[in-house]
């Protein structure tokens, strides 16, 4: 297996990513010295403006690319333009190159494209939300590192082997922790930058020797079958050789555990997510949430990925059952599920006291991962269609997810640069301060909460109906009893904003371009919601895949 | 034209429609309110015309073949429950039909007169179309839950047209009292629902065929179900005894019987042209309706419950219209007593009596009604009885008419009124004579009290001078004089000798015709003829001097408490504000001041309090130290892993 020029066009938003975080990072240069304020505000937008149009460029190649919204027909015109669409849509995931990933390392299938396409999206909504802010130091490094981590998302969300997931989930995380502390000069945002690096080391030590002992497994049964090769860390290689040795080992088991709680700490799953409310709470917003949906999409694809197609033998029940005698351990669903279950009730129950904002949501977001992992559990069903059922809830949950939380996090953002400061209480009164704003973040926090008919209803309803399918009964009752707890912490959000009278009547500003990332996620918020086919066709896609 | 029955409710229903949705856009008040009638007028006018045609085709059926099911759409199909949006058309359903649309029709074009000039005609004419959609729903339901649906409709739009002017506090005090006293009836019809369903599976009343299946209905097959026998603890019921008995609360509710009748003297607060239509002429008599709709299910038990609830409220509300000097109350207490007469005729099993004294006593009552809103229009809103007086010249087509209601309600030959009361009180002296005794006593008080009611307004002198009495216009008396004529040929519905409407009747109830006395008729002639002159010359001539603005009643002199208990209607009122309603009150502050607050709120947030104290225990590794969170991370793995090796 050997790469060829066909497979140029297949990574073509990674290829066209870095480039544009070269970019980004060179035209930082000749702006170097800007000492006073109109010039460093300059400065920050001259970046932000290329950082954006640059990903918006790419938002829009790799939906081309990815046909969901315009396939060439077969029998199309040859011409210039449709050369071009043609050539990248032979590279998206409908083409036939996509059934095999890249050396083996890289699936280009519907899974990564849907992947990518939120994750680019995300970036691009998080970098409009900072293009008014105040200017940050070196700005170019700034968004470098946005679209640096935002490729290593797109890596994470295609890797297929475990090498490749490794790199991707480091090229991730260390722009995140750089960022995470980029204000300097800020203690929180230090300290947050600090801990999100102390905590990441940490678990990436356990990822690394949850991957050694897989490997490790692989490498051992493929001696006893006498199979050789350099593939061994390839997730379909593994599977197969798992296949044909029969029974599952503990050291493969042990290997799947500690590969889950690698990555359970990006997906900020109990009891891996300590890192997260002094994480969210101490860093700048915007990378608040760019850490809170797209590190988190990328990471829920690469786990299902790395799950389904490595561990189908390991999948098991969705019950946790209490081991009373030996063998009864039944797979990563029943882990999953009681992960599951700490993480709904950690994530709301710590949510409840909560005065600052963002940290609030912080444990919201983690409560959310609960939601999502029900998604996953269901992949125990036995019936192929329930599988598919889960599958595209929890991309569906991933999508609507990704969109509410920036618009929440984006309103704290707006609030936050006027008021500076991020505590529950600078909302009181923002109804009569800013009615428009104060009603974006209604329908964002409505949706978080999950109340019809906007996406993050239909995103629960999918998964509960996924995981009552699946028979994790027990789970859905547990998922709709912290909903109801939820809406307590929600509506406390909502009550400052729209009861408590605020200290002073000064209208905030809603500066130009966040206003429109805001009005964009609302829009997403709302039409997913109302119409959730729309984007569930396009799911639809992935269940042939990952169906398997 | 007989598939063609659901346009007759559905006009009514585009007329709502209409006035509820666009004539309050359109153009001045002074359009709207034009429009309004006329829409409205239209709407019930057409939907006589078809109600007449349907009528006449149902005539010229074999007399078998008349019952008429349209069953439009299932609207319920839960398990066992299947339950039609069906209409019927049978010989019973029709004459109800055409009293309410062509008695509606009078009403309405008599209210264009009546509200011109009230600020908020279009919704009245809405409320109105409303109420005879709903009607018509009661009447032609061919199932149980559909006639419900028309019972609670009529009792809403009763509601909001007693509350019409609901600025006024009367107004909307009898509104609630009335929505209120109903909802205990209706409550016992529900419970009469289900044990019908329970008992028979349906709610149909007749056979008929349903999505190509045949469906039973309860009505035709009450006989030998009803005579079953079921043990409540510690005694023995038939099942028709408590379906009827539950049935009877209902009636005794929607057609104010004794105990729940109180409500509809309050209801006279509502514009004239409503009580004339609702608390007179159509609504209060669904009950009666009701009776001879399902009477098959009637165990003799609470047919006897029926007749003595019947008689007494007869008597009970007639010694109670004697001492009222408001014009309209004295009708309405009338009112009550006449229905009484009909629920008593249905207990005796006289089913054709009742309806036929239903038909005529919504003619003439309607007339009365009519007329007093005429007396009340024409005098400037005043209502009270002693401030009238001499009104026959200034007002001589209400006069006239109002002679003819009169006559006809005090039972005077050959008015409808003597044909239909003779029927009922004939009947009773083979059935009981004690019943027989109220009845005719009461029927002595009717003729009484409306010769005191004509002296009080058409004679003498006018005792109040604040206003200028004069006739009302066309528009209203013309209705006036169309009902009055009514009045005088309705009694040959059922004359004896030709039964017209026993044999019309026939299909639903198989009932001999009955035997007209001779002797009866004359001396109840006389009687009430005596009985309307005492009244009269007492009030016009012998104590003409002594009736006064704010005096008492020259009989209070005589009987004192006697007449104060007859005002008050027997202070059922006083009993009940008495007895029952602080019970209520208490019950409900109970639940309003301690139960709520102390027990639901004080749970609720003990949940709260709990989760609170539950939140604070997951938080007790965030603490901010990354060593913390490595501890919790390295424990998680650790358990699990221990969990593996315990499993594996």
């Amino acid at each position: 297996m050997q790469f060829a020029l066909t497979d140029v066009p297949r990574i073509l938003p990674e290829i066209l990513l870095l480039v544009l975080a070269l970019l980004v990072l060179g035209s930082d240069v000749f702006e170097r010295w800007a000492n006073t304020d109109a010039a460093r505000t300059e400065q920050h937008r001259a970046s932000a403006s290329l950082a954006a149009l640059g990903l918006g460029m790419i938002l829009i190649i790799a939906l081309i690319q990815s046909g969901y919204v315009y396939r060439l027909p077969d029998d199309a015109p040859i011409n210039f333009l449709t050369n071009i669409v043609r050539n990248l849509q032979n590279g998206g995931p409908a083409s036939e190159l996509a059934t095999t990933p890249i050396l083996g390392a890289f699936a280009t299938d519907d899974l990564t494209m849907i992947g990518r396409l939120v994750v680019i999206a995300a970036a691009f909504l998080t970098v409009l939300l900072t293009y008014d802010a105040r200017p940050t130091a070196n700005p170019g490094e700034f968004y470098t590192l946005i679209i640096g981590s935002t490729l290593g998302m797109c890596l994470m969300a295609g890797s297929s082997e475990l090498i490749m997931t490794f790199l991707a989930i480091e090229l991730t995380s260390i722009p995140l922790y750089v960022l995470a502390g980029y204000f300097r000069n800020d203690r929180q945002s230090t300290e947050a930058g600090m801990k999100y690096f102390l905590f990441g080391a940490m678990s990436s030590g356990i990822l690394l020797y949850g991957m050694s002992l897989t490997y490790g497994y692989a490498a051992t049964a493929a001696v006893t079958q006498g199979s050789t090769g350099n593939n061994l860390t390839q997730f379909e290689r593994i599977r197969e050789l798992v296949a044909q040795a029969g029974e599952p080992t503990v050291l493969l088991t042990l290997g799947m555990l500690f590969l889950i709680a690698g990555i359970g700490y990006k997906v900020t799953v109990v009891p891996f997510h300590g890192w997260s409310p002094d994480v969210y709470q101490g860093a700048p917003t915007p990378i608040t949430a760019f850490i809170a949906t797209a590190s988190k999409v990328a990471s829920f694809i690469l786990l299902f990925r790395l799950l389904t197609t490595t561990f189908p033998v390991l999948t098991g029940a969705a019950d946790v059952i209490i081991p009373v005698e030996a063998s009864t351990f039944t797979g990563w669903t029943s882990l999953l599920a009681l992960l599951a279950f700490l993480t709904l009730i950690v994530g709301n129950l710590a949510a409840l006291p909560q005065t600052n904002a963002k940290r609030l949501l912080a444990y919201s977001s983690i409560a959310h991962a609960g939601f999502l992992l029900m998604g996953l559990v269901a992949w125990s069903a036995s019936l192929a269609m329930d599988r598919e059922a889960g599958i595209a809830s929890l991309l569906y949950y991933l999508v609507a997810y990704t969109v509410m939380n920036l618009g929440v996090f984006g309103v704290l953002y707006v609030v936050d640069q006027h008021t500076r400061s991020d505590e529950i209480s600078v909302l009181n009164g923002l109804a009569r301060r800013n009615l428009g704003l104060a009603v974006l973040f209604t329908i964002f926090v409505f949706s978080l909460a999950g109340i019809p008919p906007l996406s993050g209803f239909f995103a629960k309803f999918y998964v509960f109906m996924a995981a009552w399918q699946a028979g994790a009964e027990w789970l859905v009752i547990v998922g709709l009893i912290t909903t109801i707890i939820s809406l307590y912490y929600y509506l406390r959000l909502l009550r400052a904003v729209f009861i408590v009278p605020p200290d002073t009547d000064a209208p905030i500003p809603t500066p130009r371009w966040m206003a429109t990332s805001l009005v964009l996620s609302a829009l997403l918020v709302i039409v997913l919601g109302l119409f959730p086919n729309i984007i569930l066709t396009i799911i639809d896609n992935v269940q042939a895949v990952a169906g398997r | 034209m007989l598939e063609l029955i659901w346009l007759i409710p559905l006009l009514p229903f585009v007329g709502f429609l209409l006035n509820a949705l666009l004539v309050g856009r359109i153009g001045d008040a002074h359009t709207q309110e034009r429009s309004a009638g006329y829409v409205a007028v239209a709407a019930v006018a057409a939907a006589f015309v078809l109600a007449l045609v349907a009528f006449v085709q149902l005539g010229n059926l074999p007399e078998e073949e008349r019952l008429v099911n349209v069953n439009l759409w299932t609207w319920i199909n839960a398990g066992d429950l299947v339950v039609p949006f069906g209409l019927m058309f049978d010989p019973l359903t029709g004459v109800m039909t055409l009293l309410v649309t062509g008695v509606g029709t009078l009403i309405h074009i008599y209210s264009i007169g009546y509200m011109h000039g009230d600020s908020r005609v279009v919704r009245y004419f809405a409320y109105l179309n409303l109420f005879i959609t709903m009607m018509l729903f009661l009447v032609m339901a061919n199932n149980m839950l559909l006639l419900f649906l028309g019972w609670e409709g009529v009792g809403l739009c009763s509601f909001l047209l007693i509350g019409y002017w609901f600025e006024r506090k009367s107004a909307s005090s009898a509104a609630v009292k009335a929505f209120v006293v109903n909802r205990i009836g209706d409550a016992a019809i529900l419970l009469a629902m289900m044990t019908i369903f329970l008992q028979f599976g349906t709610l149909n009343f007749f056979d008929m065929i349903l999505d190509g299946a045949e469906v039973i209905g309860f009505v035709e097959n009450a006989g030998a179900v009803a005579q079953q026998i079921v043990s409540v603890p510690g005694q023995d019921f038939r099942i028709g005894t408590i379906i009827s008995f539950l049935l009877l609360i209902g009636v005794t509710g929607k057609s104010a019987q004794i105990p729940l009748f109180v409500w509809l003297p309050d209801a006279m607060a509502g514009p004239t042209p409503v009580s004339a239509l609702i608390h007179a002429a159509t609504m209060v008599t669904a009950g009666v309706y009701l009776i001879a709709r399902t009477h098959p299910i009637f165990t003799d038990t609470t047919l006897g419950l029926v007749t003595w609830i019947g008689a007494l409220t007869a008597l009970v509300a007639a010694t109670a219209a004697v001492a009222q000097w408001d014009i309209k109350r004295v009708l309405a207490y009338s009112t009550v007593s006449q229905l009484g007469y009909m629920v008593a005729a249905a207990g005796m099993g006289i089913y054709v009596a009742a309806i036929f004294h239903l038909l005529t006593h919504g003619i003439f009552k309607a007339l009365l009604f009519l007329g007093s809103g005429s007396v009340i229009h024409g005098t400037h809103d005043t209502q009270d009885m002693r401030k009238m007086g001499g009104l026959r010249t200034a007002m001589p087509y209400t006069f006239v008419t109002y002679l003819i209601g009169a006559a006809a309600l005090a039972g005077v030959f050959p008015l409808a009124g003597f044909w239909s009361k003779d029927e009922i009180v004939g009947h009773a002296l083979t059935h009981t004579i004690p019943i027989f005794i109220i009845l005719f006593l009461s029927s002595l008080l009717t003729a009484f009290y409306m010769g005191r009611q004509l002296a009080l307004v058409f004679w003498g002198e006018q005792r109040d001078h604040s206003y200028h009495a004069h006739e009302s216009g066309a528009v209203m008396w013309v209705p006036l004089v169309i009902l009055a004529a009514l009045t005088v040929v309705a009694g040959g519905l059922n004359l004896p000798g030709s039964h017209w409407l026993t044999d019309w009747l026939f299909p639903v109830m198989e009932e001999e015709a009955a035997e007209f006395k001779i002797v009866l008729g004359v001396v109840a002639t006389l009687a009430a003829i005596g009985a309307g002159f005492g009244g009269w010359y007492l009030y016009a001539v012998r104590w003409a001097k002594r009736i006064k603005v704010d005096a008492k009643d020259p009989l209070y002199r005589g009987m004192g408490d006697i007449w104060d208990t007859m005002a008050e209607a027997w202070f059922f009122d006083t009993v009940y504000n008495k007895t029952i309603v602080p019970g209520y009150r208490s019950v409900a502050g109970f639940f309003a001041q301690v139960f709520d607050p102390e027990g639901i709120d004080g749970l609720v947030n003990g949940v709260g309090r709990a989760f609170g104290w539950a939140s604070n225990g997951v938080r007790f590794f965030q603490n901010g130290y990354v060593r913390s969170y490595a501890l919790a991370f390295f424990l998680g793995v650790v358990v699990i892993v221990g969990y593996l090796i315990v499993a594996l």
